[in-house]
């Protein structure tokens, strides 16, 4: 009874606060862009700037909070960059910085800005492909005239044009992207001289040197050395022995993960890109990959797994429905010579081969690192057959800093992170957006990691980024789903132009469902 | 209001009666009004808000953009066919139900079946009490991650243990086989413990003058026990089916490498999916059809309820001997 | 009479003890190897999965705990101390509020208590997540967002645990409370003396329950501390953060080590009150 009562003004208060709100919806809604232009927008802090005689601006123990995609192992070079940032701005800026994986953080930074903006991020750093539908659900601020106020001199013209084309929103910079990064390839090169093969260069290569490697190990004649070699535990990593075809099974010199990451994150989406296709309709912002330029993309990664009569390769590279981690134990014994690792593992795999084969040239001798550049198509002759499908990271200005200091200060530190995506940001395998930065020897080009294997990443204008779209959910899970449906077992008969058509359809479906909730 | 006066004793009766009323319900309200205050708070509240965004189009990040939507979110959700979150709703109601199907009366029988043996008393029946309520005392995420690399198709153990060449999470149909084991066998031990204490609580005369009867050993199962122990069947059945039809986590857990994944959604996971991304304006579409998911379970259970009710004379037999014994 | 051999004696108990011990070791079989591969190189897992125990000697490790453990980025030493001041705080507030309630519910007589208990019933078929984003921003609004009062106080209105406590007290004889009562003592002598000396077993039971559910909650607790300081977390949310961190599989073992730790203590916990469940449980009664 007691609840009864209770409950009744509590129904009402909410239904008339949801009812008030309503009322008064702004020009933001679902589909309008408010995306406000350079002469419209108005400046919605608190002013509480200081300036000195000069009319720079004073911060004085000023505490700004950033939010990163990062996890392992990038937040851990992360925050040696953050730690410098703080010991420059040592009395002025101080920055604690939180990570949180891309699984759950954008829909976290979303929930804080909306229900808890007193603990929300000053700065968040994300990925570029995202700010389109924040700044549509007005999470983030645009930062030029903050880096004005900051009396930084930000030119357009000095970061790498597809990644700060991302970053724009109308005529209003929202962001400040920082770099790009995919995945590699990774070779044992000491299997490929042994056995007279030189390291691919483009996809016909690859696909001849891997039939090769299958044709020597089914015949007993393949020289292999690794960890654990001789499957007894012998463990002489230097020794070479025959690969035995038939106590081992059939050689798969390239094992792929068809179950997740690689093929989802980077590869499937550089193959089409590299057919000539695209995921994102630029006029609209829905789904672009249902074309044939993308089926055949796809139908060359199929290849892989189900070789055909008219495909490249006549072995397969790999086992089908393999897993996540797929190639890692292959690549240390040498029964697989080629494997898929993210950009960032570069630091990782360089030191385990210098430490694996420190007597017999280190990493420089034993491992060769190859970008997807012409690697997944056959025609290497247009000017897209090296496009590399990437993702890039970007920081903006959250909306719920109130404090113009803080959001100034704030884009000093995105300004700062920009300036220094050389140094230890190399080691972590990350191409700069900047220009300045990637032809400067002193912060890249002379950088021990640029040299070690950063240097064979390709050039940063090779790398694409999804372009940004509202409906960036709907058509990445929608393309998700199309790929893996094309590479698992199940569906090997499946025509890929069906697969994409039913998924584009189910794409159009939610679009429109979204639009008209 | 006569004018006559009240005479001391019903003066004194009113009085006392009027201030045990009041002290009485007094201290109701004392003791129940800490679970009460939590409950209104936590849940109702809660609650409520849910309910009325369901009926909102609710964007959470952007909240001046809300609109009235009346009852068109659960319309498109139940009634629309051609909408997505029609497909998704009912396919994945119909995936839960069948599976609530299977696992619900395994869930039933199967501790029931221990609990009897159990109650044999073998020798050490504490041990075999004590490891059958075991996994359901561990996180979600910890016993699903053991499952996950017991199943892997390149490295599990079940593989190589029974010779098969099966990618246990690959196909669909294995992967629901693996969940449903996996449901089981951390989902037996709460009600093995109820079913166990229920039988334990029986009057083991009964028994002895259902022998007498002439009952053999079957006939005194299904007879005698089953029906002492309606209750905890009852709560049991219950609380299985509420449970299950939320069935998420051990999907999620599960069936991450599963094609295509769509097979083993849940109704929770289906609403999950919506929460996760930047598709903030779904909120009320999504309150909605937990809302429907809720109505479904209501059902069901409600229909369970009315099924296993207390009929007329239901233990009559039962009731009359103890009564008999009683008096004697 | 002839005496029955000791076979035909046992025959249940026999047959039972076969059964049981064939069930108890499917159900340890997962278990047991969990915690045999969390001492295991990931590397050798792959290498040799057809054999439960490591191939060799080297492939023995505690190296994945050791990496967990002495990890900076991983302080689970707080981790266990934060879900222990929860998991107990919530149990201890919780049995109070519901013991409490049950009593009103079973020994005081007013309008509307069935009525009432069966509408408490009746709303467990609410599915959580209908709750899960207004009672977020509930909790932010109380300002208890990134405290473990965020995470304490929601799972104080559970009404499982209310209805197990009713019907433990429903087995209490009636005749102990009313003999009380014309003693003249109060009713709060009465809950104090009577009831409660009586129910330890079953208010053990649920407090099991209780610490359990507030011990393996992830979702909610990621919400309310997952942005707080690491040191806040509890340790099911830490643990998450290190199988996210670690989800290449070459990792098996620091994964299963993971599981491993978030197990050990509520299998303690469990060890010890065991002996009393079924008990505690069978007080109930579960009658009408």
């Amino acid at each position: 009874m007691k609840r009864n009562i209770l409950t009744l003004p509590l129904l009402l208060l909410t239904t008339l606060t949801l009812g008030s709100c309503a009322g008064t919806s702004t020009s933001g809604g679902g589909t309008s862009t408010s995306y406000p232009s350079i002469d419209e927008w108005e400046d919605d802090s608190v002013d509480d700037i200081v300036t000195d005689g000069a009319g720079n601006v004073v911060f004085d123990d000023v505490e700004i909070s950033m939010w990163s995609v990062t996890t392992n192992p990038d937040s851990v070079y992360q925050d040696q960059i953050i730690d410098e940032f703080n010991r420059a701005y040592e009395g002025q800026i101080h920055v604690t910085v939180y990570h949180e994986s891309r699984y759950s953080i954008f829909s976290n930074l979303v929930s804080t800005v909306a229900q808890d903006p007193e603990n929300a991020p000053d700065l968040f750093y994300g990925y570029g492909e995202r700010i389109a539908s924040l700044v549509d659900n007005d999470i983030f601020v645009p930062m030029g005239p903050y880096l004005e106020m900051a009396d930084i001199g930000f030119d357009r013209n000095n970061f790498e044009k597809a990644l700060i084309d991302n970053c724009y929103i109308g005529d209003m910079l929202y962001g400040i992207p920082y770099g790009v990064d995919s995945a590699i390839i990774f070779a044992r090169k000491d299997i490929l001289e042994e056995n007279g093969l030189a390291v691919p260069t483009n996809l016909t290569e690859l696909a001849d040197v891997c039939d090769a490697l299958v044709d020597k190990a089914a015949a007993g004649e393949l020289m292999i050395r690794g960890e654990d070699s001789d499957n007894a535990g012998a463990g002489d990593v230097y020794a070479w022995r025959k690969y035995n075809p038939t106590l081992e099974g059939t050689y798969y010199p390239f094992p792929i993960s068809s179950g997740d990451m690689w093929i989802n994150a980077y590869v499937a989406q550089t193959a089409v890109y590299q057919n000539g296709g695209s995921l994102v309709r630029e006029e609209d912002g829905h789904a672009n990959w249902n074309s044939p330029e993308a089926e055949k993309g796809l139908q060359i990664l199929r290849d892989f797994l189900y070789p055909t009569a008219t495909s490249v390769n006549r072995h397969p590279f790999s086992k089908a429905d393999l897993n996540y981690d797929a190639g890692v134990t292959e690549f240390l014994r040498g029964t697989g010579v080629f494997k898929l690792d993210g950009a960032w593992s570069g630091y990782t795999n360089y030191t385990l081969m210098d430490n694996m084969y420190g007597k017999d040239g280190g990493a420089k001798e034993n491992l060769a690192i190859i970008n997807l550049g012409n690697m997944l198509t056959t025609d290497n002759t247009t000017s897209y057959s090296k496009t590399i499908f990437g993702d890039s990271h970007a920081a903006s200005i959250v909306s719920s800093t109130t404090s113009r200091t803080k959001r100034v200060a704030a884009s000093i530190l995105a300004n700062y992170l920009a300036e220094n995506s050389g140094g230890v940001w190399t080691q972590a395998g990350h191409l700069p957006a900047s220009l300045i930065v990637q032809n400067s020897h002193d912060l890249y080009l002379d950088n021990e990691y640029y040299e070690k294997y950063v240097q064979y990443y390709g050039s940063p204008s090779q790398y694409v980024t999804a372009l940004p779209t509202k409906y960036y959910d709907e058509v990445s899970d929608s393309f998700s789903v199309a790929l893996k449906a094309a590479m698992a077992s199940t569906y090997k008969d499946r025509p890929i132009a069906d697969i994409l058509q039913e998924n584009y359809e189910d794409c159009e479906l939610r679009i429109s469902d979204r639009e008209d909730l | 209001m006569t004018g006559r006066r009240l005479t001391l004793e019903e003066y004194s009766r009113r009085e006392a009666r009027l201030t045990s009323l009041f002290r009485k319900y007094g201290l109701v309200l004392l003791f129940t009004l800490p679970y009460f205050v939590m409950f209104g708070l936590f849940f109702l509240y809660p609650f409520v808000k849910g309910l009325i965004m369901s009926l909102y189009k609710y964007n959470y990040a952007n909240p001046a953009e809300n609109e009235w939507r009346g009852f068109q979110n659960f319309y498109k959700i139940l009634f629309d066919a051609e909408s997505s979150y029609f497909q998704d709703f009912w396919s994945s109601l119909g995936r839960t139900v069948t599976v609530n199907l299977v696992l619900v009366p395994l869930c039933i029988l199967i501790p029931l079946l221990l609990a009897y043996l159990v109650n044999t008393k073998p020798w050490g029946y504490k041990w075999y009490r004590a490891i059958i309520y075991l996994p359901g005392i561990f996180p979600l995420t910890a016993t699903g991650v053991i499952f996950l690399n017991l199943f892997n198709y390149q490295y599990g153990f079940v593989n190589s243990l029974f010779g098969t060449d099966v990618n246990w999470l690959l196909n669909p149909e294995t992967t629901w086989v693996v969940i449903v084991l996996f449901c089981i066998w951390g989902g037996i031990g709460t009600n093995f413990v109820i079913f166990s204490a229920g039988l334990q609580g029986i009057d083991k005369s009964l028994f002895e003058a259902g022998a007498i009867d002439g009952a053999n050993k079957l006939q005194q199962v299904v007879c005698i026990s089953l029906p002492q122990i309606k209750n905890q069947l009852i709560i049991g059945l219950f609380t299985t089916i509420t449970g299950y039809m939320n069935l998420y986590g051990q999907n999620y857990i599960l069936g991450a490498f599963t094609q295509p994944q769509k097979d083993i959604y849940t109704v929770i996971y289906v609403i999950q999916n919506q929460l996760m991304g930047t598709r903030y304006e779904v909120y009320g579409m999504v309150s909605a059809m937990a809302i429907c998911l809720g109505l479904f379970i209501g059902l069901f259970t409600g229909l369970q309820m009315f099924v296993t009710r207390e009929r007329k004379g239901g233990h009559r037999h039962a009731k009359a001997f103890l009564a008999f014994q009683k008096q004697g | 009479m002839r005496k029955r051999s000791w076979l035909s004696r046992n025959k249940a108990r026999l047959f039972s003890t076969v059964v049981l011990l064939a069930v108890c070791f499917v159900i340890l079989f997962p278990l047991v190897w969990g915690l045999v591969t969390s001492f295991r190189d990931g590397l050798d897992l792959q290498g040799h999965p057809s054999d439960f125990f490591p191939s060799k000697g080297e492939a023995w490790t505690f190296e994945n705990y050791i990496e967990i453990f002495t990890s900076e980025e991983y302080p689970v030493g707080n981790w266990i101390l934060n879900s222990f001041l929860v998991s107990t705080l919530t149990t201890v507030f919780y049995l109070t509020i519901i013991s409490f309630a049950a009593y009103a519910f079973v020994f005081f007589r007013f309008r509307f208590r069935n009525a009432l208990f069966y509408f408490l019933l009746a709303t467990m078929t609410v599915p959580g997540i209908v709750l899960t984003a207004p009672q977020f921003t509930n909790i932010v609004a109380m300002d208890l967002n990134k405290t473990i009062w965020g995470l304490i106080l929601p799972g104080l209105c559970g009404v499982y645990g209310l209805f197990l406590v009713r019907q433990f007290f429903l087995g209490i004889p009636i005749d102990l409370v009313e003999n009380a009562r014309i003693d003249g003592a109060s009713n709060f002598t009465i809950f104090r003396k009577v009831v409660l000396p009586l129910g330890k077993s079953a208010l053990l039971v649920e407090g099991l329950f209780s610490f359990l559910g507030s011990w393996n909650d992830l979702q909610w607790a990621q919400l309310v501390l997952g942005r707080a300081d690491p040191k806040q977390w509890t340790l099911t949310i830490g643990l998450a953060k290190v199988i996210e961190g670690n989800q290449t599989f070459s990792n098996v073992g620091i994964q299963l080590a993971c599981a491993i730790i978030s197990m050990v203590p509520v299998l303690i916990l469990f060890l010890i009150v065991q002996d009393r469940i079924v008990e505690g449980v069978a007080m109930t009664g579960i009658k009408r």
